[in-house]
């Protein structure tokens, strides 16, 4: 590839798309990758970027010829890496999305929520910052090459959350990663929910050419031959195993995108969650709720279109707060809400 | 050929919903920057639904190609993609036929490529230089396909990496 970013010609500058009716645009601001994590693909190439002027010169052309744009994905491993750029990218996106009144979408390392500039930088309600979690056990993180050190990952989640408090944040999980078992996929998914931001759950790819290719069959990893190539057996975990957690992890984002769209619902389980005395409150109460909404008869059909969407996409939605719901599938969801919650109180007494 | 010049037909795939901005980057360094910009055009096609390659032969024929290419992408039909190479393989035997991933998550494996014994290249990583080296191959007869993450599948493709 060339040297400089630069040098490749813009295809929006270029004129190759017409953006009168884009809703939702993609903006290139790096390639490659300076991190060496197993599973991917991006870091074959080495990090670069597009310089500040090039990427305005994109922003300006799209703003203008976009009216009706409503989503941006900023398209770079780690927004906060390249800290001269990211200072100077960061104002002009959120100038542009809050005056536009459109979302932007971008990736941060977790390393990075150490550099609280940036992170201030990124309080706008307008951000989706998703971070890179994966796992909190040491030694999948190690297997993986990123941070092994869970205490570093939930401190400087909390830096985030302080410094960044109106910014949409998700926590991004992958499940199936070698040497990951039940337990240790429960611990992490219990830990990013109650956080209480967004939390997204990748099934593990195993990308051809990455180091997790040359070695998942050494690991006792099974893939299946289907792109794109999710992972059907781990060393931990036999295929029934990894289907009856993928629908579990399905069930429990039902509920987490529900919970979303109402925030006295969300409020209310959190609360609940909290006197809890169970091992994984938040995993165990949306679970049963999932569960429960599943079952009733006004909200059955919504849980089952939701299946339906996930079984399209092979993957769970990266933020439950896109989740969408209609006014009718909302009032039934909270009138089940309450009759759920009046079910486990008489239980709990019991 | 259209227009005294080489037509590849890019399949315009990409995340749901937005443009397909990767595409979109192989395009217009094809055209702009690369050593055969002023000997290529390279006309996006887009599926008339999103997530197959249904119903895409007729667009791709009316463009007259001499070269079609594709990216696999996790939400788009992997199978219609394959069956649509081998459509356009029937159609023209000799028409060379390149996977692409639109970046570097979207590849497909070796194998499964060379199975549906329709596609002459698969192209890993990102994909400006190497389409460029394919195509000075195509339009010189001569180059290098070495260093450059192309993997020829087919015995035509073969045969000219071999040259």
């Amino acid at each position: 590839m060339p040297e400089s970013l630069d040098k490749l010609p813009s295809p929006y500058l270029s004129g190759v798309f017409d953006l009168r009716s884009a809703a939702s645009v993609e903006l290139v601001m790096s390639r490659g990758c300076a991190n060496k994590c197993s599973y991917c693909a991006i870091n074959e190439s080495p990090l670069r970027y597009f310089s500040y002027n090039r990427i305005k010169k994109e922003l300006e052309y799209v703003l203008a010829r976009a009216p009706r744009l409503r989503s941006m994905l900023v398209t770079v491993a780690d927004m906060y890496e390249n800290d001269a750029l990211a200072a100077r990218v960061l104002p002009l996106l959120r100038r542009a999305a809050e005056r536009r009144r459109f979302r932007v979408f971008f990736y941060v390392n977790v390393a990075s929520l150490r550099k609280d500039a940036l992170l201030r930088l990124s309080d706008s309600p307008w951000f989706d910052v998703e971070v890179g979690i994966q796992s909190i056990r040491p030694d999948i993180l190690r297997l993986c090459r990123r941070i092994p050190d869970p205490a570093v990952i939930k401190a400087n989640i909390e830096n985030f959350k302080a410094l960044a408090p109106s910014a949409n944040k998700a926590l991004g999980l992958i499940s199936f990663l070698p040497g990951d078992d039940e337990q240790g996929y429960f611990d992490s998914l219990e830990w990013a929910i109650s956080t209480g931001l967004g939390v997204a759950v990748n099934h593990l790819r195993v990308i051809p050419g990455t180091e997790l290719h040359r070695k998942c069959a050494a690991m006792g990893v099974k893939v299946s031959p289907e792109y794109p190539y999710f992972v059907t057996r781990t060393d931990k975990l036999g295929p029934a195993a990894v289907r009856r957690l993928s629908a579990l992890t399905g069930e429990v984002f039902f509920a987490l995108r529900a919970l979303a769209a109402d925030p006295g619902l969300k409020k209310d389980f959190f609360r609940s969650a909290a006197s809890l005395k169970t091992v994984r409150p938040h995993l165990f109460l949306a679970g049963a709720l999932a569960g429960w909404w599943a079952r009733r008869p006004a909200t059955a059909p919504v849980v089952e279109i939701y299946r339906r969407n996930v079984l399209a996409t092979g993957s769970l939605d990266r933020n439950p707060e896109t989740g969408s719901f209609s006014p009718g599938d909302l009032r039934a969801l909270r009138a089940e809400y309450a009759r759920f919650k009046e079910f486990m109180g008489r239980r709990t007494a019991a | 050929m259209t227009n005294n010049k080489y037509t590849v037909v890019a399949v315009g795939t990409g995340d749901p919903g937005k443009l397909p901005v990767w595409v979109g980057y192989l395009k217009a360094y094809i055209e702009k920057a690369s050593t055969v910009k002023d000997r290529v055009a390279m006309p996006m096609v887009f599926p008339p639904k999103p997530g197959s390659f249904d119903g895409l032969l007729e667009t791709i024929k009316a463009a007259r190609p001499d070269m079609v290419t594709f990216t696999p992408h996790e939400d788009w039909n992997t199978e219609s993609m394959l069956t649509l190479c081998v459509q356009l393989k029937a159609w023209n035997a000799e028409l060379p036929v390149v996977i692409c991933g639109e970046n570097p998550r979207n590849r497909m494996q070796v194998e499964a490529a060379e199975k549906s014994g329709a596609i002459d290249y698969l192209v890993h990583g990102e994909p400006e230089k190497p389409v460029e080296r394919l195509l000075e191959y195509y339009l010189n007869g001569t180059g290098d396909l070495r260093g450059f993450n192309i993997m020829p599948l087919s015995a035509a493709g073969k045969v000219l990496a071999a040259r």
